[in-house]
């Protein structure tokens, strides 16, 4: 699990020259124009607006590399090829247009990190990182016990919870319990599969949720994600414990899984994002 | 104003073209004959202005009545963090806090709408049945899409919103 680290490394640096870059070229250009202008150098003072180009396409890439784009950003390029095709006659009107074209993408690049949350970090194709993989690296001695055939089951019990198919959803993780059945892996797998079937029927059904519910004994909890909440209801009534067994259930399903089932990996890692979400909280 | 059973509202942004428009159209009818010679068409065509929203406003709405109890029945109750792009296209049923309103003087309100695992963005594309504001507890119908099409995080496309109690909420956590 090293090498994604340090494809996140080279990306996170990248990022940061491509942040540079947006300000730097913008107002270089902006820079080089009022440079001509006043020294009165040979040069068309309009080509400079090819900085701000240029920095609107790396502003433009860098909304598209996170995974929640901004529509804004993303559009800059049309304006500063409408700059660029269609230029003014007037050196100080282009100067003052580079300039306040220069301050709104620094504007929006500081929008854009603020707002739209960090790049996504490139990773290799098949690989986990972050605490997702810390998690799976954790348990896996735990997983080895698992037979191939529950490996596959809590795969397909885990993608069919992802994708909204709850209906199935029981039927799978019953498959997965009996493939359990004697193979001597922790009791935390089997309960992970019964949660999963009662929690889906629940959601299937659209029902509130019980008084009563399958949640995972004191002796799991080194094989959980997170640690069990404590068996009270908040003042408003909220009960921690429900929410909390399908989020463990559903990762302890993902890291059985990935472990012991290669040949799954591939459907699981475009689920990634999803366990990503439930182990981060 | 009513149409039929449908309540039709007219965005903001319509009324203050056709405002616009209209003050242009006095001024310049009052300086040009050749405009007022005109006006046989133009004040038809001023209040196309408003006519054409009210019109598409009217279908859509009409359209969204039609198609919630399909949703109703269909929809799963989820929280706001299990919703991924595993799910695109999937019908869910969400219940929330509205944190935020966004686009609400388009007629295309997007609202965030937050429960205890996360928030959501859920985009409705006409007027809601009923106003709602910030901080109102709400549930949303609607199906799982990505924020631009094709790209995007997962976002609702939010066939009806309503205003829940706050007590029939806890009631259902309880």
């Amino acid at each position: 699990m090293s090498s994604p680290v340090v494809t996140a490394n080279n990306t996170s640096q990248n990022t940061k020259s491509y942040e540079l870059a947006v300000p730097v070229l913008s107002f270089g250009g902006a820079a080089l124009a009022i440079f001509l202008w006043v020294s009165g150098l040979a040069g068309d003072v309009r080509y400079t607006i090819a900085g701000c180009l240029v920095a609107s396409c790396i502003l433009a890439y860098l909304a598209w590399i996170r995974p929640k784009k901004d529509i804004v950003a993303l559009t800059t390029p049309v304006y500063s090829i409408i700059f660029f095709a269609m230029p003014l006659d007037e050196p100080v009107a282009t100067i003052t247009l580079e300039l306040l074209y220069a301050v709104s993408l620094s504007i929006l690049l500081v929008r854009l990190k603020s707002r739209f949350g960090e790049a996504a970090v490139a990773r290799e194709e098949g690989t986990l990182s972050g605490p997702l993989a810390d998690y799976v690296d954790k348990i896996k001695p735990a997983c080895t016990a698992i037979p191939p055939a529950g490996a596959h089951r809590a795969a397909v019990t885990f993608l069919r919870y992802a994708s909204g198919e709850y209906g199935d959803v029981p039927d799978e993780a019953r498959d997965g319990v009996l493939a359990l059945d004697g193979s001597g892996c922790a009791p935390a797998f089997k309960t992970a599969f019964e949660i999963l079937a009662e929690q889906a029927v629940i959601t299937e059904k659209s029902q509130p949720v019980p008084e009563w519910y399958k949640q995972f004994a004191s002796a799991d909890e080194p094989l959980l994600a997170r640690p069990l909440p404590p068996q009270k209801k908040k003042t408003d009534g909220y009960d921690d414990g429900f929410d909390a067994a399908l989020d463990n259930a559903l990762l302890l399903l993902f890291a059985a899984a990935w472990n012991g089932s290669e040949a799954d990996r591939g459907y699981l890692f475009k689920a990634d994002a999803f366990a990503t979400r439930v182990i981060e909280g | 104003m009513k149409i039929g059973n449908v309540e039709v509202k007219v965005s903001l942004l319509a009324i203050a073209v056709f405002v616009v428009f209209t003050i242009f159209l006095l001024v310049a009818s009052i300086n040009s004959a050749e405009v007022r010679s005109q006006l046989i068409w133009l004040i038809p065509a001023l209040f196309m202005l408003l006519v054409i929203p009210i019109a598409l406003n009217y279908m859509s709405r009409r359209e969204y009545a039609d198609i919630t109890p399909a949703y109703e029945a269909e929809a799963k109750t989820v929280r706001v963090k299990l919703i991924n792009e595993n799910m695109i296209g999937k019908p869910v049923r969400i219940e929330g806090v509205v944190e935020k309103i966004r686009f609400q003087f388009l007629n295309r309100p997007q609202y965030i709408v937050a429960d205890r695992s996360g928030e959501i963005s859920c985009k409705m594309f006409t007027t809601p049945l009923e106003e709602i504001h910030e901080h109102d507890v709400v549930e949303v119908l609607g199906q799982v899409i990505r924020r631009y099409v094709m790209v995007g995080d997962p976002v609702i496309n939010c066939v009806s919103i309503r205003k829940l109690d706050k007590k029939t909420v806890q009631a259902k956590e309880r």
